[in-house]
Parts: C-alpha cells; structure tokens; sequence
C-alpha cells in the first residue's frame, strides 16, 4: 500500500460497516456530498436532548470518506452537538496544519495524518463531519424555533 | 517551425518540454491527464518571457513603439489562431479567459436577444461550463432548457435533434468532442438540421482544438470555443470565434475600454467584433503563448500523431479490457472515432482512490470523479469515473505504466 496516504490504519477502518445499518430512532439525519468526486454521506442521529446517543453513517466515497466516518462513529456516541462541532474544527485545523510531527497531530486523526500533504483530498476526510453539522445544525434550527 | 519533424517521435516531443526532462530525476511520471490541462513546450514559455521582456505594453491603446510592438504581436497572434482555425477573417477571433468565460460570453450576449419560453438545446454528454451558463440565462430570462440524449456508448443521439429543435430553439450548444467519453460530434449532421430550423449552433472544441487544425467552415458551426490550456498554450486565455455576420448583431456580456465607439453619460456606442467583445485589457501574453502553442503543434507530423495517438488508445481500452470483468469502460465502441480519451469504472472502486495509488505507487498521473459532467454520470448511475488522457508526448512507456499500475491497484483496492 502507498506509504504516502493510504496506510494499512486507514484500509483497515474504511473496512469498518457497523456503523452503515440505519438506527430505529432517528432524530436528525443529514445528507452531504461532495459534487467534485461524487462521495456522498448520510448520517443519522439518536439524541438526548443535544448528546449523541448513537450514530449511523452510510457511505457512498472513497477510502479516506469512509475511513473518516468510522472514526466519526466511533467517537461520537456520549458526545455533546458543541464537542462534535469543536471535533469538526479540530481535524480542520489538524489538517491544514503546517506540523512536520505527527504526534502533534490529534490523536484520534492521526491516520489522516499524511492526508494534509494532499489538499484536494481533505474534503473526502471532513464529509462526514460536515453532514453531521449539518444534521445538527437543522435539528437546532427547528427545535429552537419551537 | 524549427520543431518541424518529418516523421512523428513521441520521445522527441516529450523532450521539447522542460517538465518532463525534469521529471526523471524526481522519480517515475507518467502524465494521463492531459483532457484536464496540457503541458505547454519551451517554445510558449520562451515565446511569452521574449514578450514579456521585449513588447511588454498595453494593447490597441498606445502610440509609441512599445505599444505598436504589442499590438503587433497580439494581432499576430490573432491570424495565427484564424489559420489554425481554417477561418479566413481573423476578426472572428475573440480572446477570453478559456472555453468557460467564451460560453459564458455567448450564453449572456446571446441571452440577452432570447425570449421567455425561446429554448436553448444542450445534451446530456455537456460539461459543465456548457451547461450552468445557460441555466443562469434561463434562470434569469424563462428560457427553456432541453437536452439531447446520448447513446449507451456516450454519443450524443443526433437523430433525436430533428424531434427537439422545435420552432422556439434558438440555439444548439454541444460538445465537439466529450470530456469523458471521447466521442467525436458529426457536427455536419447537426448542423444541417439546426440551421434548416433556423437556430444557431456552438460548438465546445476544448477537447477537440488540442488535435491539430481545424476546419471551422467544414465543421458549419456559428460559434466555437476553446481554452488555451488544453492545447499545448497557457492557462487564462481561450478563443470565441463566431460568424462576423452574427457577432456583431449581438450586444456584448461586458463592457469596458477598448470595445466602444462612443461613450456618453446615458448610452455607448460598441466596435464590432473582435474588439465588441474584448473589453479590457486583454490576456496578451497568454494570446502570445497560445499562438506558439498552436504552431508548435501545427509543425508537427499530424497524420503519424493521430495514429500514434490511435494506437496508444487503442493499447489502453485493449488492456483495461483484458484486465479485469469489473472494468466497464465509457465511450464508443472499438473501431468507432474517438479522441485520446478513455474513461472507465471498476465496479466497487472509487476513481479517487485508484488515482490515488496510480499516483503513489506507480507515478502515473489520472482523473477521477465526475470531470465536470456530473449529468452524465448521475444517468448512467455512476458515483464517478477515472480517466485517461493522452497526448503527443505520450508513449508506450506511459501506457505500460498504467496498465501495470492498474492491476496492481485492483489487486491491492480489492
């Protein structure tokens, strides 16, 4: 495998699917793609009030977009919607870091370490971020409006 | 020219570029990418550096020998792209940004003669900058939108045209040649049904200028766009030729110095063409560069170049064919036209990550995705494709690299 992006870490995740089967109590869900490459993600959300109680990801990307959501999906279960955002924030700013070290690089991200060399592809590792603030941002906007 | 080769050397070509005497001493590079941007021979860049530090100065403006010296050349220039376009008035010849900004400048300039519910034809083979242009006319103006077909094997079915040219249709906007599936237009076909229903036909040449000359009368098209990128010349300028006769009916998209006759407080007066449509300052020395490009090209040995480049083609649809029963590979069937251009999908596998480890594995440059034709690939149910693209200084090397890089990646993908 290219020592450059696809590390055997990242294989082995984006082989994860746990997380793709859709849950029964879905309080938010949100759909985002990305119109360059056609990766397209669906997130759903079971809450508690605005804590994620569990997740589900369906993948239609490449191997970085579904490496991404497992992490995602592995880390978002107990998480309040203001962590995931601040989650959000911190792989975009890891990513476009200029940091030659990758311990310096957060620990849950640091697969996608080798993914900041390559900007065209950073997208493919924020997707399924974005579609969950996407879903939360929607599930805010109507819950503020009640 | 003084690269003028009696017969045709891939090798020798690749060897008038600096990039890729460059290249070998960075590792393995194999560029298939040249459908997206063409890299440009010493003799462009050296072409614009000599203008840039020789006849630096603005154009159709001053009266010193700078100026003159400019003008000159950038009127030169102009002829130069009328020759290769086979057209005899180099007056025809807009400069623009590239093949977008040129259809951008029709679809406004035309726009805004339409009417609501007059209808503009596309097909479903457009790329995008030939398509989104004129849904902001018809956004903004009611025009109506309707769309040609393709075949199962990428073409655009020109024998729906005589049903969907309706008495409203005032303009046919199609692809030359396509992006993605390579195929060639029979523009002549076309043509005689749009104009016998009285519309007018623009024809996207981006991928098909790239070739070598043209024959714009033959082709019978009104309009014809391209971008200087893809032809060997640098980025940010591309060419609008158009019919004078019907240039200067229309009113141009932008207006600013340089187009006008007269200027008052309320209402200006415009040149007509080439100038109509050329406010500003210009793109002069990437006008210059295009020129060298298209002599460059236009030296050439073109009868050996195509079938060198047939060939190549050939090999990589053969080979890919051969390689595995999940390939499916776009476009027109063997033994049919075709320009240098092979897209294909491996059921399972994502464009991106083949082009990625084509890149990281084996140095060989590809496309992935939808390559600005989402329409194309939403109705043929594809999450995207990868594409090859080839050029004269292509050779079998590269094509080896490719196929021995693709069964690597399946193997290591699957």
């Amino acid at each position: 495998m290219s020592e450059n992006l696809y590390q055997a870490q990242i294989i082995e995740w984006s082989k994860k699917t746990d997380h793709a089967k859709g849950l029964e109590n879905v309080h938010c869900r949100a759909t985002s793609s990305n119109p360059l490459c056609g990766d397209r993600i669906t997130v759903e959300l079971e809450l508690d009030g605005e804590v994620v109680k569990s997740i589900a990801c369906q993948v239609r990307g490449c191997l970085l977009c579904k490496a991404s959501s497992s992490i995602l999906a592995e880390l978002a279960g107990g998480l309040t919607f203001d962590q995931l955002i601040s989650m959000k924030l911190d792989l975009d700013l890891a990513l476009k870091s200029s940091t030659d070290d990758p311990e310096a690089f957060p620990q849950e991200y640091r697969m996608f370490y080798p993914v900041r060399y390559h900007k065209s592809r950073h997208s493919c590792v924020i997707l399924p971020f974005e579609a969950v603030i996407k879903a939360i941002s929607e599930y805010r906007a109507i819950h503020i409006e009640d | 020219m003084e690269n003028n080769q009696m017969t045709f050397d891939p090798n020798l070509t690749a060897n008038e570029f600096g990039i890729f005497r460059s290249f070998p001493k960075k590792g393995e590079f194999h560029y298939l990418d040249n459908a997206a941007m063409s890299q440009a021979p010493d003799c462009v860049i050296e072409a614009m550096v000599a203008h840039d530090t020789m006849r630096r100065a603005n154009v159709k403006r001053g009266v010193y020998t700078l100026a003159e010296a400019a003008n000159t050349a950038f009127e030169g220039a102009r002829a130069v792209v009328a020759q290769y376009l086979g057209v005899k008035d180099p007056d025809e010849v807009i400069f623009t940004g590239g093949t977008t900004a040129g259809i951008n400048i029709l679809a406004h300039s035309l726009g805004l003669t339409l009417e609501r519910n007059d209808e503009v034809l596309l097909s479903q083979l457009e790329h995008h900058s030939n398509i989104i242009p004129w849904q902001v006319i018809s956004q903004r103006q009611g025009v109506r939108l309707r769309y040609l077909p393709v075949t199962a094997d990428g073409r655009i079915n020109i024998e729906r045209a005589e049903d969907l040219i309706k008495s409203r249709t005032k303009i046919v906007a199609v692809t030359h040649g396509s992006n993605v599936t390579g195929a060639i237009t029979d523009t002549v076909a076309l043509s005689k049904i749009v104009h016998d229903k009285g519309a007018m036909l623009l024809l996207d040449g981006a991928q098909t200028a790239p070739g070598g000359p043209l024959d714009l009368p033959g082709l019978d098209a009104d309009f014809f766009v391209f971008s200087g990128h893809k032809a060997y010349g640098p980025t940010g300028v591309g060419i609008l030729w158009g019919r004078k006769g019907l240039l200067n009916k229309i009113p141009p998209a932008f207006g600013g110095g340089e187009m006008i006759l007269n200027v008052g407080l309320e209402k200006s007066t415009f040149l007509d063409a080439p100038h109509r449509f050329e406010a500003g300052t210009p793109p002069v020395t990437q006008a210059i560069g295009l020129a060298a490009a298209l002599e460059w090209l236009s030296s050439k040995d073109l009868p050996n170049m195509h079938n060198h480049l047939k060939r190549l083609t050939l090999r990589i649809i053969e080979g890919l064919a051969g390689l595995d029963k999940r390939i499916s590979i776009l476009g027109p069937k063997l033994g049919m036209e075709r320009l240098p251009i092979v897209s294909f999908s491996v059921d399972g596998l994502h464009p991106h990550d083949i082009c990625q480890v084509m890149n990281d594995r084996h140095g060989v440059a590809l496309r992935g995705g939808f390559h600005c034709a989402q329409p194309l690939h939403d109705l043929w149910k594809l999450d995207g494709s990868t594409r090859v693209s080839l050029a004269p200084y292509n050779n079998d090397t590269d094509v080896d690299a490719f196929l021995e890089g693709m069964e690597d990646c399946l193997k290591i993908l699957s």
